[in-house]
């Protein structure tokens, strides 16, 4: 346990570096981790950990650094997209709660396509 | 030790394949633009979509940067209200400064109106705008903007210098942005900001030109002669209006010896030319004309009333303080970004405050310590069609004067955005390009396709320090022709129509012109000692409202389409009646909700006896309500919506003969003149009916109508009736689709009525004061001048600079400008952000 909490955390900070360098897309740089973590069949839950996390921290960074601007983005984005202003950022979090599960599933799936060892082999 | 296999269950490759590929689709829809919309992860992205451009708003207090260009260090303070105070050693390192900032906070807006008025929307918003961009660049837009651009060059006039160091200023601003720090705009359309080049400031005046002097009548007003036929034309549309008001009570426009007069209602044999060029360019060629002219205009030069402007100047005898007050209201469609963007420059030689268009390296509308100015529309005649007849299919000669004449021809692909490029041929007369629609052609002549030095008059403008150094910058003033109302410390006051005015060889440009004949031929200028002027006039105030400028003894041909004289009668009565005039008295009229329509129209309504035949009593109430109403539209009035109802059936019921698509209804002075001079008049004939209606028929049947309109559609409760619940202003976005609403404010409850001197027509309002400022000169020296602009100088929507000055503007307050001499002299305490710009070696 304390390892996966260790490897969720060193996630979480390495996701947020590349997210601001790198963008969105190095999200999926969790499942190397959840590849790490040597537990396959928690690959999807680290993964959704993290990058939910991450995330969330990146969002909260917005209105903690410009809180008017990010409030009139929130209410700007419902706007087009037609919805309530709680929906963008939920639906941000969704989003990255599901890519992070999908990459961790591709990590666990990894790690038992290179690391197990299959019986028949 | 096991080897490593690929030989696994297929459960395996399957653990794997399936998350990529939902992995690999959420990433496609993410960053792939769905139809029009924009790509997902601009909104869901958590830093780099929407949020980076909110963060962006938040700015740093100091700003510090190297910029390559400048010759010295330049200061910028901004104060609490954004508004930047340049602090520059000399006028071309201020001019590079200000192209900077305002590249900084309106980047979208100077690139958009640059490719709008090139005709090259197509490049950015897809093949939707093939047509729209045909028709811009046949305005003849760009080839003007060329020709001035040509002409600064071979001067080498010190304009062109300062349109370099602005142009150095945006480019500086440009180069340092990341794909995420473009303006908004930018990512939801996908494409990103070119270069600025000098030749782009011009195109901006050619915007405002294009807004202020294109929309024109002359194709409807041809079209329209087939429909009720030429006297009538003649008759309701009138050169003159019928209630003039001039605005200069003594005109400089003094007949010369053998100018022929010009101004006069068109003659018999002037009009059998303008037959023959009607029989030329049919019914389909004008109507696909018109539908481009609609579909093109929706940007920026929607012919529509609520554009226009006021301004108006009192002298010290008018005045508390002895000295002269100077007010000053543009009205344009409202847009964010705002159209205007208020800034103030210093340097050795200049100290000016004010407002520019994102593009422009000069404030345009504002005060130095010295004077003050401010613009309003001429709406003079300074465009014309003629008839085109080619030789044949081939188009390259035109028949003029007996003989052919070779067609220029010029051609400039079209790019557009996610297509292969479109082949665009453009060809030119002698007047100007040619615009062919059903194979029947016009070509147009229009004051902005020739070189201008406006530029020249508003750098002369913001560095005058006296009434002859203004008005000789006023000889360089031409596209737009503009009512430019001036106050100096000295007392002095004038209003003067500055621009460029067409001679024609037959005397008018109303109608299409015959192309075959050189009777349409501009022959020259209306000289500048006989343009519409007036200085210092013996009743002490002076007024321009868009009406017609000057009395209809004025020697020249000026035009046809004037506004209602609604506003200016109201300024002028205000004005008339004033003593001791405070900038809080400018302030109240400028604000000022008095339907002049009303005014006129009451006692008909009284006498016509629609209130005796009414029996339903709330109906009938609601009309004697209206009867005893003082005319004030103001958002709490119960009666402006029954006035409203009545109106609009009293207008439709008379013109019912007349299309309003082809040219608008006739003018409001018309119909009211008409119904008090000419009341048995044919035009209030309802041909439905057995019966000869007079205007009082129409009002009476209006009356009733609109009584009924208001039970059944509003309820029987006068609270149900408030104007503000019915009548709005929204300031749209300047791309003005519904697709970007959630950047548009409003609706707001807005007060105001069809050309009140607070504008605000329709329903929902859409045009009005863009720009409010009056200047007091009470002590002598340096005026005190309040101001204010529906938006912000940000234009990044997320910004609280973005919108800032909307609620006090609809509140109908100014805020007082600051104007610090120097950066020692900057309040501290009003310091939002200090900006420091050195030279980058």
């Amino acid at each position: 346990m304390k390892l996966f909490l260790f490897f969720i955390i060193v996630g979480v900070v390495i996701s947020c570096v590349m997210y601001i360098f790198f963008g969105w897309v190095t999200a999926l740089m969790t499942f190397p981790f959840a590849l790490a973590i040597q537990r396959p069949h928690r690959g999807w839950l680290a993964g959704s950990i993290i990058t939910l996390i991450s995330w969330a921290i990146l969002l909260a960074a917005n209105f903690v650094i410009a809180p008017e601007p990010s409030s009139h983005a929130v209410s700007t984005i419902a706007g087009f997209i037609g919805q309530p202003t709680f929906v963008p950022p939920v639906a941000s979090l969704f989003l990255a709660a599901l890519v992070g599960a999908l990459a961790g599933m591709l990590g666990s799936g990894l790690s038992r396509f290179f690391v197990e060892r299959h019986p028949s082999s | 030790m096991q080897s490593f296999s690929f030989r696994r269950p297929l459960r395996d490759y399957l653990s794997l394949l399936i998350p990529a590929l939902l992995l690999g689709s959420i990433i496609w829809v993410m960053e792939s633009p769905v139809g029009s919309l924009p790509p997902l992860g601009l909104f869901l992205d958590v830093w780099n979509g929407a949020y980076h451009t909110a963060r962006l708003a938040e700015e740093p207090k100091k700003f510090e940067a190297n910029i390559p260009g400048l010759s010295a260090p330049v200061q910028v303070l901004r104060d609490e209200r954004g508004v930047p105070h340049i602090f520059a050693q000399n006028d071309r390192d201020a001019a590079l400064t200000l192209g900077y900032l305002t590249a900084k906070d309106r980047l979208f807006q100077m690139d958009f109106q640059t490719r709008y008025a090139s005709g090259r929307l197509s490049e950015v918003l897809g093949e939707s705008m093939i047509e729209n961009d045909k028709y811009l660049r046949r305005t003849g837009m760009m080839l003007g903007a060329e020709r001035t651009w040509e002409a600064m060059q071979k001067n080498s006039s010190s304009i062109k210098d300062i349109l370099e160091a602005y142009s150095q200023g945006v480019n500086a601003w440009i180069d340092g942005l990341s794909p995420q720090d473009v303006p908004f705009e930018f990512r939801l359309l996908g494409y990103k900001p070119e270069a600025w080049k000098p030749i782009n400031t011009v195109l901006v005046n050619q915007v405002m030109a294009m807004d202020l002097c294109f929309p024109t009548k002359d194709v409807g007003m041809t079209q329209l002669a087939d429909v009720i036929g030429w006297e009538a034309v003649q008759k309701l549309y009138p050169n003159h209006s019928p209630m003039p008001e001039p605005q200069s009570p003594e005109p400089k426009g003094v007949a010369r010896q053998n100018i022929a007069r010009q101004n006069s209602e068109i003659g018999h044999s002037s009009l059998a030319s303008v037959q023959q060029s009607r029989a030329d360019a049919p019914h389909e060629a004008m109507q696909a004309f018109l539908t481009s002219v609609k579909s093109a205009s929706e940007l920026y030069a929607e012919a529509m009333e609520g554009k226009g402007s006021n301004n108006w100047v009192a002298t010290g005898t008018k005045t508390q303080s002895g000295k002269p007050l100077l007010a000053g209201d543009p009205h344009l469609g409202l847009s964010l970004p705002a159209i205007w963007y208020e800034a103030h420059i210093s340097t050795p030689t200049q100290n000016v405050y004010g407002v520019t268009i994102p593009g422009a390296p000069a404030i345009i509308i504002g005060f130095n310590d010295y004077l003050a100015w401010s613009p309003t529309n001429t709406g003079a005649d300074v465009l014309d069609f003629y008839t085109v007849t080619f030789e044949d299919t081939k188009q390259q000669r035109y028949k003029y004067m007996g003989e052919w004449k070779p067609v220029r021809e010029e051609i400039r692909p079209i790019r557009v955005k996610g297509k292969p490029e479109v082949a665009d041929t453009m060809r030119f007369t002698h007047w100007g390009p040619v615009i062919t629609q059903n194979k029947k052609t016009l070509s147009i002549r229009w004051t902005a396709h020739e070189a201008s030095t406006i530029m020249e008059a508003i750098g002369g403008f913001n560095h005058a320090k006296n009434w002859s150094e203004f008005q000789a910058a006023q000889r360089k003033w031409d596209v737009p022709a503009q009512n430019i109302v001036y106050a100096d410390r000295e007392g002095n006051i004038a209003l003067r129509s500055c621009g460029y005015y067409p001679i024609r060889k037959q005397g008018h440009g109303k109608y299409i012109q015959n192309g075959e004949t050189d009777e349409g031929e501009w022959i020259g200028r209306i000289p500048f000692d006989s343009i519409p002027a007036s200085v210092n006039p013996s009743r002490a105030w002076l007024e321009s409202a868009n009406q017609e400028p000057v009395p209809p003894d004025y020697p020249y041909y000026l035009g046809y389409a004037w506004t209602n004289p609604w506003r200016a009668m109201r300024i002028s009565e205000r004005l008339q009646a004033g003593q001791h005039l405070v900038p809080k008295d400018f302030q109240a009229l400028q604000t000022e909700v008095e339907s002049m329509q009303f005014r006129f129209i009451r006692d008909m309504m009284r006498t016509c006896g629609a209130a005796e035949t009414i029996t339903e009593p709330v109906k009938k109430q609601a009309v004697e309500r209206l009867l005893a109403w003082n005319g004030m539209t103001s958002m709490d009035s119960k009666e402006t919506l029954l006035f409203k109802l009545f109106w609009d059936n009293f207008a439709s019921g008379t013109w019912d003969e007349i299309p309003d698509s082809i040219a608008g209804l006739p003018p409001q002075d018309v119909l009211i003149t008409l119904a008090r001079s000419e009341p048995e008049s044919i035009w209030f004939d309802d041909k439905r009916t057995p019966e000869h209606e007079t205007a009082s028929d129409i009002c009476k049947r209006s009356l009733k109508m609109a009584a009924d309109t208001l039970i059944a559609k509003y309820g029987a409760n006068p609270d149900g009736w408030t104007w503000g619940k019915h009548h709005s202003l929204v300031i749209r976005h300047l791309l003005r689709t519904g697709a970007v609403k959630p950047l548009w404010r409003g609706p707001f409850p807005f007060p105001g009525f069809n050309s009140t001197v607070l504008p605000a027509s329709g329903w929902q309002a859409t045009h009005s004061a863009s720009w409010r400022m009056v200047a007091d000169f009470k002590d002598g020296g340096k005026p005190t001048v309040q101001g204010v602009f529906p938006g912000g100088p940000s234009g990044n929507p997320f910004s609280r600079f973005y919108d800032s000055q909307v609620q006090t503007w609809l509140e109908g307050r100014l805020y007082q400008l600051y104007v610090p001499t120097s950066v020692q002299d900057f309040d501290r305490a009003k310091l939002s952000q200090e900006l420091v710009f050195t030279p980058k070696r």
